[in-house]
């Protein structure tokens, strides 16, 4: 019962935590929108950004720089919620997914293709 | 002289005249020769003898010369022999001598006695109708006579007796002859003409002037018959060497009416070392015990017959091959111990003396055969080619079961089976015997012969034998046109059977397992090699082909040429492996275990020579793998020590795809390239993976320092980076190796990843080089250094409760640390042999949430014992520990 209750609280506060990551991601979201729309970058299944295959470099910097600031934010709530990195990861790129406009890279268990419409 | 005094005595109207007197005898003496003859006629008128001499000399006082005798007489027919029998006896370069004289005891005045000499060049008796020809050179015939002086002229002789030695006489029949011919001819009156009994010996028998395998006759007769068997010639106590081999008859009758005999020769316990082919200095072959057998035979019109002869080993007789040091290596067993007790038995054989068949002469054999070991023996016709002037014939052999008696010395526990089928072809001309094209084909089956006794498979160390078990197999063999094929052979290997690798010390390192209870361990073995040219020298050797299926494989060894002579050089040739299974053969000992899968394919190309082989660009891949354990033997331990104690030195090294190539020289110095797919190294501390380690492995290369392998090139892939080792030269002995490790791209999370903790992230790869020193198995690390390749990412997540209860220096390390831009990374180990070690950190960079993103520098020592870190490698967990403690010092 302990255990449950535990698990539903913390499930609660990462959706909590994950709405004001969102809310912080679009600083950069008309860079990132743009670099995503021209293939430059694509969503990867850990919750980071990737440059997806046969892209130029361009994006690489901001990929860097955005994954930087994911990592943080994700090591934060996974130092709050005792989860690892990649667990707080997986979820948010659920998260992110559905928001993405279709055609955009996705890069699901190491394949990449193109979300579908 | 008294005789001419004699005969001119009646003259006595002339007695008067003195000169008359002495010119008689004069005349008489010279005109001897005129009428020799006259008085020859006279002597032997009425008597079945005629006797014509010519160029008879002047008699001398005792004796006279003469060129040619020539005695003919006839044998009448009888009741024995059908018809009657003409002899002729030439006597050429005679001289005939006497001396007459009163015998002792003289009661009668009228008798004289007379001793004639014969002495002549050569003596020739010619049988009508013809039948052979006899020859004596230098005879000597001695012949007593008793005169008596009847009224006036008139003398009766009487033999008393003729004594004719022969010695080395000669018997021809046409192309038959029969050599050193000896017999004591004695002929007394005392004894009635009979020819009293005497020993005739023939040396040898000659066929076309060639030496038959027939000689050294004995045989003892006389003339005196049996008044039952009247016509029945008996010789007894007769021998004859027959191949080397004396046979004895203890009687032959020999009809004469019949001109036919039926005996049996007994061949008794005849010393096979006596036996000629046993005794050559060049030769290694010995025999041993004895044989014995029985030859029964039937003569009749110039045909031998042989019926249900047999020939039969003692116990223990023995046929043996001798090695080079004169030991014992194979034998064949001609004992009774064997199933079939003859070894030769039911032979029959019809052999015509004189054969005047066109495409034979001599000795003719027409028919022969025979149970040989079980299985039949038979010849074909003799054939004569006019036009080679040879004979041929050929010799079928059928299921002769000779490998049933086979014994391999070396190998007590051995046995063969097998019969052999197949034809030779003799031919017998101006170059002697020759064998033909053979064609023999046999199962060969064997079994219980040692691992051990295989050449190249023996140790001189007993305790160490380099092979264990024994193998067994069938191998359908086949020769013909100087090519021996091998179709469908199969060879098994008992329970047990290995071959050993031992290390210096003489401890087992490593087995290869050939046991194999179920199936075979070559299948499908088929070879063909072929021998030419078969009549010239150096002989070539060829392998045309040589495959089978080895533990469920194919192996095959690509054709190749070679003679003798090029042992010195090297006989090159190839091995191709495909899918052999060796490695679930592959058995380590000692404190090693091995548990390998998978096939080896490859090429081996191989050169032998008299001094050992070489192996040049050898390569041999495997698309499995397996596990190499090592585990330590260690105390006995309490359950508490089990759990609470030191974890055990078992590691577990699991590797795939192994690919070798490799070099050995003949003085043994051997070079390996390998790569792997993957080797994991798993300890109870935890896991280490290299992918694709690869590298090249020197090994007895420095004949100054034989204990030394040296490593060069050597990389693998390490947490997706790559450690690589330029050269390290390892001392088996001293154990000893120093060396540096290079580390490339390493990522850094990786690292991190290793110590179970949840709070550190870290991007970016790290890079170094590690100076490692080992010292009999202690290791030593010597100021390595690690620095990052590039900027990365240092994350030390805390949650809002640590922080809160952290105090401010810390609270501020935290903070920097929730998102650590660096710069810089450095880094430097080193480790005592004791295990101590000291880490330092150095980190710079930023924070862009931490005051304002201002430079950050942060210096991290870690001091531990490193031991259980080498032998686990896992970073210990106590790291977050010693961050959570450090102090932050603030680069400003």
């Amino acid at each position: 019962m302990i255990g449950s209750f535990v698990r539903t609280t913390a499930a609660k506060t990462i959706i909590i935590l994950m709405l004001s990551v969102a809310a912080a991601i679009p600083a950069f979201a008309l860079d990132l929108a743009t670099a995503r729309s021209q293939g430059l970058a694509g969503e990867v299944d850990n919750g980071l950004l990737g440059i997806p295959p046969g892209a130029a470099s361009d994006a690489e910097g901001l990929v860097v720089t955005i994954n930087n600031q994911r990592r943080a934010e994700y090591a934060k709530i996974a130092a709050q919620n005792n989860l690892s990195l990649d667990v707080v990861g997986a979820m948010m790129f659920e998260k992110i997914y559905v928001r993405l406009p279709a055609g955009t890279w996705v890069q699901v268990k190491g394949q990449w293709k193109k979300k579908g419409g | 002289m008294e005789e001419k005094r004699r005969i001119s005595a009646p003259e006595r109207i002339l007695a008067a005249l003195p000169f008359l007197a002495l010119l008689v005898p004069l005349s008489v003496w010279l005109s001897f020769p005129w009428y020799a003859q006259a008085i020859i006629d006279r002597a032997l008128k009425g008597k079945p003898f005629h006797v014509r001499i010519s160029g008879v000399g002047i008699p001398g006082p005792s004796g006279v010369g003469f060129r040619r005798l020539d005695v003919s007489f006839t044998a009448p027919a009888d009741s024995c022999v059908s018809s009657p029998t003409a002899y002729r006896i030439s006597i050429s370069g005679g001289k005939l001598g006497w001396s007459i004289r009163n015998p002792e005891g003289k009661t009668d005045p009228a008798l004289f006695q007379a001793d004639l000499r014969l002495d002549a060049d050569s003596l020739r008796l010619n049988p009508d109708p013809a039948q052979y020809i006899f020859h004596d050179s230098r005879p000597k015939i001695d012949m007593r006579l008793e005169i008596r002086r009847r009224n006036g002229l008139s003398m009766e002789f009487m033999p008393s007796s003729i004594a004719y030695a022969i010695d080395s006489a000669t018997v021809t029949r046409e192309k038959l002859s029969l050599s050193g011919i000896s017999y004591r001819i004695l002929l007394t009156r005392s004894l009635n003409w009979q020819q009293p009994p005497d020993t005739l010996r023939i040396a040898r028998l000659y066929s076309d002037g060639n030496p038959s395998p027939v000689g050294n006759f004995r045989a003892l007769f006389g003339s005196k018959r049996d008044p039952l068997k009247p016509c029945k010639l008996l010789l007894s106590n007769c021998s004859v060497a027959l191949f080397a081999m004396q046979a004895d008859s203890d009687a032959i009758e020999y009809d004469l009416k019949d001109q036919s005999t039926r005996f049996t020769l007994r061949l008794a316990e005849i010393p096979l070392d006596s036996l000629p082919w046993f005794r050559s200095p060049v030769q290694p072959l010995r025999a041993t015990g004895k044989l014995s057998g029985s030859i029964p035979i039937e003569f009749r019109d110039s045909t031998v017959l042989v019926r249900n002869a047999i020939l039969a080993g003692e116990r223990e007789a023995q046929i043996v091959y001798l090695d080079k040091r004169e030991k014992r290596l194979f034998s064949i067993d001609l004992g009774e111990e064997s199933k079939s007790k003859n070894i030769l038995n039911n032979l029959n054989a019809t052999i015509v003396l004189n054969s005047r068949n066109n495409n034979q002469a001599g000795i003719g054999v027409e028919h022969l055969s025979t149970l040989l070991f079980g299985g039949t023996l038979e010849m074909s016709p003799l054939l004569f080619d006019p036009l080679k002037s040879e004979y041929s014939l050929s010799l079928e052999m059928k299921d002769i079961r000779l490998l049933d008696r086979l014994r391999y010395h070396d190998a007590p526990n051995s046995a063969f089976k097998g019969a052999i089928s197949g034809t030779i072809p003799l031919t017998y001309g101006k170059k002697g015997l020759v064998p033909g094209n053979l064609r023999l084909s046999s199962t060969a089956s064997f079994s219980g012969i040692p691992v051990q006794s295989i050449p190249g498979m023996s140790s001189n160390r007993p305790k160490q034998p380099f092979a264990d078990g024994s193998i067994s197999g069938t191998l359908p063999i086949e020769y013909a046109n100087s090519s021996l094929r091998i179709t469908n052979g199969t060879i098994a290997a008992t329970k047990g059977s290995a071959l050993f690798f031992y290390d210096k010390e003489n401890r087992k390192l490593f087995s290869v397992d050939l046991g194999t209870p179920k199936s075979n361990l070559l299948k499908k073995l088929n070879a063909s090699a072929t021998i030419k040219p078969a009549d010239r020298k150096p002989r070539q050797f060829v392998l045309n082909a040589l495959s089978a299926t080895a533990l469920d494989g194919n192996v095959q060894v690509s054709p190749f040429t070679f003679s003798l002579e090029d042992f010195d050089s090297g006989i090159p040739f190839s091995v191709k492996l495909d899918n052999v299974n060796i490695p679930e053969r592959f058995r380590l000992h000692g404190d090693f275990k091995a548990s390998l899968k998978g096939a080896m394919s490859g090429t081996l190309p191989v050169t032998v020579n008299r001094n050992g082989f070489a192996i040049s660009n050898a390569r041999l891949h495997s698309t499995g793998g397996g596990t190499i354990s090592v585990t330590p033997t260690m105390p006995e331990r309490t359950a508490t020590e089990r759990i609470f104690g030191a974890p055990t030195q078992d590691a577990h090294y699991t590797f795939s795809a192994p690919d070798l190539r490799f070099s050995r020289r003949m003085n043994g110095s051997t070079d390996i390239d390998f790569s792997l797919k993957e080797l994991q190294r798993k300890t109870a501390g935890g896991e280490l993976k290299l992918l694709l380690p690869k590298g090249s492995l020197s090994l007895w290369s420095d004949t100054k320092r034989p204990d030394v392998v040296t490593l060069r090139n050597f990389s693998a892939g390490f947490f997706d980076g790559t450690v690589e080792i330029e050269r390290v030269d390892y001392d088996m002995e001293k154990k000893t190796a120093s060396t540096t490790l290079k580390l490339n791209n390493i990522p850094l999370q990786k690292l991190l990843d290793l110590q179970g903790t949840k709070k550190v992230y870290a991007t970016g790869t790290i890079g170094g080089s590690i100076p490692v020193t080992m010292t009999d198995q202690i290791i030593e690390i010597n100021d390595g250094a690690m620095n990052a390749e590039s900027n990365g990412q240092i994350i030390y997540a805390t949650s809002p409760e640590e922080r809160a209860a952290a105090n401010q220096g810390l609270r501020t390390t935290y903070e920097a640390l929730s998102n650590f831009l660096y710069v810089e990374l450095l880094s430097s180990i080193s480790m005592a042999p004791d295990g101590k070690s000291l880490i330092t950190i150095r980190l710079k960079g930023n924070n862009p949430e931490f005051q304002s993103g201002r430079p950050v520098e942060l210096n991290l020592n870690v001091e531990q014992n490193l031991l259980d870190l080498m032998r686990s490698l896992t970073i210990p967990t106590n790291v977050e520990q010693i961050i959570s403690e450090k102090a932050l010092k603030s680069g400003r």
